[in-house]
């Protein structure tokens, strides 16, 4: 349990609340009934010794001698409880043995014709010293002789104490309760916290299915209300959401696959204009191989968008063979007419990939090297035990961190001055979605020395992908 | 949360626990009852015992004789004290240094035995500390009667706790 949990608090706070009543309803009761007991005990041992005092000096010569007085200590002792008494008139002292006696209350016998008394710790033990001057009978003149009793409190600590175990036999089943009740009580609050809790973690988990039973009238209840409104309003959001989603992407593929044909006509033409461009006057020729070229950007971007909306369809699939990476990344190069301008190191590694996939994304990590950065572009093939590592690095501008986010984005660009790229605008977002097919990643980053580097990673034991 | 646990241990500790020693305290008047001045010493089933004469100024040793010669008076004698002395004719007292010699010539030494020498000797050795200042522990006292010597001897020889 968690001391600063909730749990943990209201225990804390009923624990605490349960002592401090019972502290502040027992402790002036003891503290009076302590006091009460001591007075009693002090007004009855004072009253008595004195009586018994008097009782015994009415026989007493003064000035006395030693055995005198020793005989006076044994008159007033004679009958009282476990008490010492001690006898002084002058310098003699009876009997010779007066520790107990604190100096303070000898000197306030001496001092004064009254009655005084102190209660003192000695030995461990609690004691009650009465001291007396006792006066002559006639005039009340005192007579030097005094008195002392030391009379232990033994009996009235008992008391005390047993009174303080009956305070604390009280206090702790009180204690005991209320640690109880508060574990009850945060039980009640903690369970609809928790359910509530569960249910948070679920929905961000994207069960945005998930309520939570509302229960009672309380503020948790009101809560658990408003969690299951979020929810509603969250999954409804979502929902519609994904709809448009759907929507747009179905549009993008409907109205790609429409333009198919058309463009396969316009192409046919273009290519037919192209051939003649040569019989063609020369603004005709331009026109005619203006047409032809932006036909085939168009038809490119068409044939982009179809295998872009085919992944967002999920509809792509992959087809596995055992490859010979470095013989497909040379036939990559060399049907592009790449193998001059690249500089290439391979080893020699073979891996479960699909070969159309791997040649689509290092065509793009390739021609993008070339188009935007400088060379030389270099093109490194490395592995290990579960991965092959295809770098395409060149010495251009490099990459921002702003570029490096986005660069993976549909129709992003680099170089905002340049609105039409040469490429769909969708070479690297295609790339990206087929090492994703394959389970794998491309990462751009800043190279040292200056330039970019795209590093495409894909995993050799054809580990699916769980899209 | 501190401010409750402090006041809670200021609390406990305010109460303190069991008996805790305290100043010197006032009791009220003080005992009293020693008697003062003249005290003469009769005789009770219970020994010797002394009564005050504080209205007597004892100006010498025969004075205090007198006294017990005179006898207990009424109360006294209700309360069951009674003179065993039974001194007949002059007497005398003197003192030395404390030496008390009390001569009782025409009385016989059987009257002033026992309990009755010692009504003597402790009311003459009071009589000495009265007159003298001596210590009553110094005081002795010598009867001498007809036909024999009685003491010398302390008062507390006779006082029986």
């Amino acid at each position: 349990m968690r001391l600063g949990g909730l749990r943990g608090r209201l225990l804390v706070a009923f624990v605490l609340v349960s002592l401090l009543s019972a502290a502040t309803a027992t402790v002036p009761a003891y503290d009076q009934a302590r006091e009460a007991i001591l007075e009693r005990a002090g007004a009855s041992a004072v009253q008595n010794f004195r009586d018994r005092v008097n009782a015994s000096v009415g026989e007493f010569d003064v000035p006395p001698d030693q055995r005198s007085l020793n005989r006076l200590a044994e008159a007033i002792a004679s009958g009282s409880r476990d008490a010492k008494v001690a006898v002084r008139y002058r310098a003699l002292v009876a009997p010779a043995d007066q520790e107990a006696i604190p100096a303070r209350l000898r000197d306030r016998v001496r001092s004064e014709n009254r009655l005084s008394f102190q209660r003192v710790e000695w030995n461990g033990a609690p004691w009650l010293v009465v001291g007396t001057p006792v006066a002559f009978a006639g005039s009340g003149r005192p007579s030097g002789v005094e008195v002392f009793q030391v009379i232990s409190l033994q009996p009235e600590q008992d008391d005390i104490t047993a009174l303080l175990t009956t305070v604390r036999d009280g206090v702790v089943p009180v204690v005991l309760l209320a640690a109880v009740l508060a574990l009850l009580a945060a039980g009640t609050v903690l369970r609809p916290v928790r359910r509530l809790a569960k249910a948070t973690r679920r929905l961000a988990d994207g069960a945005l299915e998930t309520r939570v039973p509302v229960k009672g009238r309380d503020e948790l209840a009101d809560l658990a209300k408003d969690f299951n409104e979020t929810a509603d309003a969250l999954q409804s959001s979502v929902a519609e959401l994904r709809e448009q989603e759907a929507r747009a992407r179905r549009f993008v593929a409907d109205v790609s696959h429409e333009l198919r044909t058309p463009l396969a006509a316009m192409t046919m033409v273009s290519s037919v204009l192209d051939e003649d461009a040569e019989d063609l006057p020369p603004d005709t020729a331009h026109a005619a191989r203006t047409v032809s070229a932006e036909t085939a950007g168009l038809a490119r971007l068409v044939d982009d968008l179809i295998e872009i909306s085919r992944f967002d369809a999920h509809a792509a699939s992959l087809s596995r063979q055992d490859l010979d990476v470095a013989e497909v990344l040379r036939a990559t190069l060399s049907t592009r007419g790449w193998t001059d301008r690249v500089t290439a190191e391979f080893v020699t590694v073979r891996a479960r990939l699909d070969r159309r996939r791997l040649d689509v994304i290092v065509a793009n990590l390739v021609g993008n090297a070339l188009r935007h950065g400088a060379p030389p572009v270099t093109v490194v093939l490395r592995s290990t035990a579960d991965d092959v590592f295809v770098e395409v690095a060149d010495r251009g501008q490099g990459l921002t961190a702003e570029v490096a986010r986005h660069v993976f984005e549909r129709f992003f660009k680099a170089d905002t001055a340049r609105t039409r790229s040469e490429g769909s605008g969708l070479g690297l977002a295609i790339a990206q979605e087929n090492a994703r097919l394959h389970g794998g990643l491309i990462t751009g980053s800043d190279r040292e020395g200056g330039g970019a580097v795209f590093t495409l990673r894909l995993p050799r034991n054809g580990k699916e992908a769980d899209r | 949360m501190k401010r409750t646990f402090a006041s809670l241990a200021v609390l406990v500790l305010a109460a303190g626990c069991g008996v805790r020693p305290t100043d010197v305290l006032d009791g009220g008047a003080p005992a009293s009852g020693v008697p003062e001045g003249m005290r003469i010493y009769f005789a009770s089933d219970q020994g010797l015992r002394g009564v005050s004469r504080p209205d007597r100024e004892i100006t010498d040793l025969s004075a205090a004789v007198k006294l017990v010669i005179a006898g207990p008076n009424e109360a006294e004698l209700a309360a069951g004290l009674t003179d065993l002395t039974a001194v007949t004719g002059e007497f005398s007292a003197t003192s030395l240094g404390g030496q008390v010699t009390v001569r009782l010539p025409r009385t016989p030494v059987t009257g002033v035995a026992g309990m009755a020498a010692g009504q003597l000797v402790c009311t003459l050795s009071r009589a000495e500390t009265l007159l003298h200042g001596t210590r009553p522990d110094a005081v002795r006292v010598t009867v001498i009667a007809q036909g024999g010597t009685v003491g010398p001897y302390q008062c507390s020889q006779f006082l029986t706790g």
